[in-house]
């Protein structure tokens, strides 16, 4: 058994009126090293339910997630470090998740000391140069802190902080919707090469069906906190079977004039024609 | 005939230190009745700020050369004649609704309200609320117009605010990033809307985005905007099918298809420059693939090309060969 597997996980909140809301209703998923899974789901689908308790932050109502395993949620000592060290993540958002206070030094290198993996203050920096190198960035980007960059650069020394502790899975929760378009597609293909270079596992969370049929092996679609469609990129997105992925599909925006606007038409006959139906 | 919306030589700066900051530098667009044009840049390009010079909304920018809606010069306006244009005249969606939106005020009034400043009597400005509310697809509206905006969804919200944008009868639409912090079902929905809306009453619409993608089924007409400059603009079709521009090429190769399967995908190296570290030449030339020794030193005027304009010296040369 290798990887990250979660298997029929269920979790509930109390719910506003009284009783309880359930986010989670039986999910599964797996990530094998070296494999790219894609999860899609809309807000409120659970993706980020899911994302907490596959990472060990959030106890599950029932179900469990296995790393290497040995059940995460019951980790302690040396298993749960491993664990802490082994599947890292990155955040959509690289304004919010860098502190502004620590160097791009201190922030890559913070795993490398408290993993006590390099207690060397010189080869911590050595090995922070290399990092920053490998992600597309200089190594005197260093010395400064994250305000001097760009959110495209931010989410690079965030993927550079994860990378930090040679950790086999990486969660991704929406690790691009936050950047320019230009500026996605080099942190997509950065995640792509760090992939294929370092054998990493990728959980690939996403609402862009777009960059999940370019990225990732595999995907599951999400709603209301259960696995609607799962399969092969290609297989799901190329003959969608479930008529929610049918739907975000259709709500995908096209870039080509023709096909775009002939949609467009499509819709608002539709609607006229549920306009004309009403009482 | 004339344009409904006509900008000449845009130019706006904001305070920055002891000076100023230019960040959009000449841009000429317009809007004819009715037109829908999108207007497509990344972030520090200068498209919010050229929309909020629109509507004059920030007193600390110094805006530059002419902004003439329906013949008249908006820069030389009052404020008393700016209020009477905003809502009338302009209606404008941003981005965040929960921005737009007083968090103590029922839904219903924050639409009536914008009919009450114009001296419409209470009830009748009530029952447009309703109505326009009804008319954008808020289920029982005139009961949910006595909500406060916590209890709609983002989708819903963004229907509100969109109701204050035209419930006093506007001529012309700005919708800046309107969709971009919602699931891609209800970004179609809330375009739908804009869409019908606009179609209903033969607004002109002006779409600020970052995403091409969506751009595609919505705009007659886009303007591409960088670095506080338009580098080209044409007829949808035509910067879809023959993007002049490399920045507009790389643009549309940028964004990852959700319809078909794409090996490569080629990304912009770098990143938008910010406004207080604009390069020389064209701005774009660090980024540029196909950049020319001339690229660095002059910046491109804009040129008729096609049935739109390009600002680019290879694109001027290969018209000159040709």
């Amino acid at each position: 058994m290798t990887g990250l597997a979660v298997t029929d996980l269920c979790k509930s909140y109390p719910a506003a009126g009284g009783g309880r809301r359930e986010v989670l209703k039986g999910v599964s998923l797996r990530i094998d090293k070296g494999e790219c899974v894609g999860l899609i789901g809309e807000s409120g689908s659970g993706k980020s339910t899911l994302i907490r308790c596959a990472l060990g932050l959030e106890k599950p109502d029932s179900g469990r997630v296995d790393y290497e395993g040995s059940f995460v949620h019951e980790a302690t000592g040396p298993d749960l470090l491993l664990f802490r060290r082994e599947v890292q993540i990155v955040f959509q958002d690289p304004f919010a998740s860098l502190n502004p206070r620590m160097t791009v030094e201190e922030l890559v290198g913070e795993g490398l000391l408290v993993h006590r993996i390099e207690p060397s203050r010189a080869r911590r920096r050595a090995c922070v140069a290399e990092l920053l190198g490998r992600v597309g960035l200089e190594a005197d980007a260093m010395h400064r802190y994250p305000r001097a960059f760009s959110g495209g650069q931010r989410q690079r020394i965030a993927i550079a902080r994860a990378l930090a502790v040679s950790p086999r899975i990486l969660v991704c929760d929406e690790p691009v919707s936050a950047l320019d378009v230009s500026v996605q597609a080099q942190v997509i293909n950065l995640l792509a090469d760090m992939r294929s270079a370092l054998g990493l596992g990728i959980l690939f969370v996403a609402h862009d069906i777009g960059v999940v049929r370019y990225l990732c092996d595999s995907v599951l679609v999400l709603a209301e906190g259960r696995v609607v469609e799962e399969g092969p990129t290609e297989t799901v997105f190329g003959d969608p079977q479930h008529d929610y992925t049918r739907a975000l599909m259709a709500a995908a925006p096209v870039p080509d004039p023709a096909e775009a606007k002939a949609r467009r038409a499509l819709r608002r006959q539709q609607r006229e024609a549920a306009r004309g139906s009403e009482p | 005939m004339k344009p409904l919306l006509e900008v000449r030589a845009l130019t706006i700066d904001v305070p920055k230190g002891e000076g100023w900051m230019r960040v959009v530098d000449g841009v000429d667009f317009s809007i004819g009745a009715g037109e829908r044009v999108a207007l497509v840049g990344e972030s520090g390009s200068g498209k919010s700020m050229t929309a909020r010079a629109l509507m004059r909304l920030d007193d600390a920018l110094r805006i530059g050369g002419a902004i003439r809606f329906a013949g008249e010069e908006v820069l030389g306006c009052t404020e008393a004649e700016m209020r009477a244009l905003r809502g009338s005249g302009i209606g404008m969606v941003f981005q965040d609704p929960m921005a737009s939106l007083d968090p103590f005020m029922r839904v219903g009034d924050q639409v009536a309200e914008v009919l009450r400043i114009r001296g419409v009597g209470r009830a009748e400005a009530h029952a447009r609320a309703v109505a326009i509310l009804a008319e954008l697809g808020v289920r029982d509206a005139a009961s949910r117009s006595g909500a406060y905006p916590h209890e709609f969804s983002g989708g819903m919200r963004q229907r509100v605010v969109l109701a204050m944008a035209l419930v006093a009868g506007p001529k012309l639409l700005v919708a800046d990033e309107p969709t971009t912090a919602l699931d891609a079902r209800i970004q179609q929905q809330v375009l739908d809307l804009i869409d019908d809306a606009a179609a209903d009453r033969g607004l002109g619409v002006l779409l600020i985005t970052h995403n091409l993608g969506i751009v595609a089924g919505f705009a007659d007409r886009v303007l591409v905007m960088y670095s506080g400059r338009i580098v080209e603009e044409g007829p949808v079709e035509q910067i879809f099918a023959a993007p002049a521009h490399p920045y507009t090429r790389g643009l549309i190769a940028a964004v990852p298809r959700a319809d078909m399967r794409v090996d490569r995908l080629p990304p912009i190296d770098g990143a938008p420059p910010s406004p207080a570290r604009r390069p020389s030449g064209c701005a774009f030339h660090p980024r540029c693939p196909v950049r020319l020794p001339v690229c660095v030193m002059t910046a491109p005027q804009l040129r008729p090309s096609g049935g739109g304009s390009v600002a680019c010296h290879l694109a001027a040369a290969e018209e000159a060969m040709a």
